[in-house]
């Protein structure tokens, strides 16, 4: 339950606007659930989002926009480190994370995941490194057992 | 397989440069980048030129290795990397495909496309941490390889890196 309260909390400003099957006018995500691979969605007003809450599975919502795109992936990747939080599986050297979506270099959706680690200044060690890229790893097929038409690409940089 | 090889062991060379000199080159790191791609590209490029082709006449084996396209070996990666192969890979192939095969294919896409980016996109900027990953990336990818090479699924993954695009006509 708590869960569920922070996701909302920590989305005061508008969702990402969608269009999805069977549902008309102006639709804001307010919620994502990457344990059941479901959104759910209200309508939108200038006030904020209004009337029902409705289900749908994340593979069937199409963001308005390149921003709403972005938004929609921002979401599902703080949805998800917050888990990871949750399970105990976020290291001490991740630091953040940013989100970019786009085409990759062959022309498929893409979406650029960075996690910044907490980097030495000079060389890092090959062991410390390994220990970065088990973290990209899990974050990466995480993404990928979503199943969503965007390929993630999850790179490091240093924080 | 010394160029892939080679090739690794500059990528790593080169991702160390100028260490304690202030900020590393961007050259550097951008062919440090690059060139961790083309070590597993050229060693699963090999490897599958080995398994299609024989040894002689002299120059066939490579000249079917100049015949494998990045794009091609990017799409039959995705599939195995999702462990999502269509029925007429799947046939051949044992299920579930091994974990070993879904990493060396989620890195070679990875790699794929940090190549580009380090070759072509200028408004991005790398650090040596991320360039590290990388090269730490492809050394994996050697690692993985020697575990599963002989494999059935390593037989299957290596010829769908060619024929990835004529299976599916």
């Amino acid at each position: 339950m708590a869960r569920a309260a922070t996701n909302r909390i920590a989305r005061l400003q508008p969702g990402p606007r969608i269009a999805t099957q069977g549902h008309y006018g102006p639709l804001e995500v307010v919620q994502v659930d990457l344990d059941t691979r479901v959104a759910k969605f209200r309508a939108t007003s200038p006030e904020g989002p209004i009337g029902p809450e409705t289900s749908v599975p994340l593979r069937m919502i199409s963001p308005l926009s390149p921003e709403d795109n972005q938004r929609f992936w921002k979401m599902l990747a703080d949805e998800l480190m917050e888990k990871l939080g949750e399970e105990g599986r976020l290291p001490r050297f991740y630091k953040g994370i940013s989100i970019a979506t786009g085409d990759d270099s062959t022309g498929d959706p893409a979406v650029y995941v960075k996690l910044f680690v907490d980097s030495p200044k000079g060389a890092a060690r090959d062991s410390t490194v390994s220990r970065w890229n088990e973290f990209a790893h899990l974050v990466q097929d995480r993404l990928l057992q979503l199943r969503l038409p965007r390929q993630p690409y999850v790179f490091l940089g240093a924080a | 397989m010394a160029l892939a090889s080679d090739l690794l062991e500059q990528a790593k060379f080169l991702s160390l440069r100028e260490v304690g000199r202030g900020r590393p080159r961007q050259a550097s790191l951008r062919r440090a980048a690059s060139t961790a791609y083309y070590a597993v590209f050229h060693l699963l490029a090999g490897e599958a030129a080995s398994q299609a082709s024989p040894g002689s006449p002299r120059g066939l084996r490579e000249r079917v290795q100049r015949a494998l396209a990045h794009e091609t070996m990017k799409q039959a990666a995705n599939a195995f990397q999702a462990a999502n192969l269509p029925r007429h890979v799947a046939s051949v192939a044992p299920t579930p495909v091994p974990q070993e095969i879904v990493a060396i294919a989620t890195s070679f896409v990875l790699l794929q496309e940090a190549r580009h980016r380090a070759d072509y996109d200028l408004t991005e900027q790398f650090d040596r941490t991320r360039v590290q990953a990388l090269v730490n990336e492809a050394e994996q990818v050697f690692r993985l390889w020697d575990r599963v090479r002989d494999t059935d699924d390593a037989r299957v993954f290596l010829a769908s890196l060619i024929f990835w695009k004529l299976w599916s006509k």
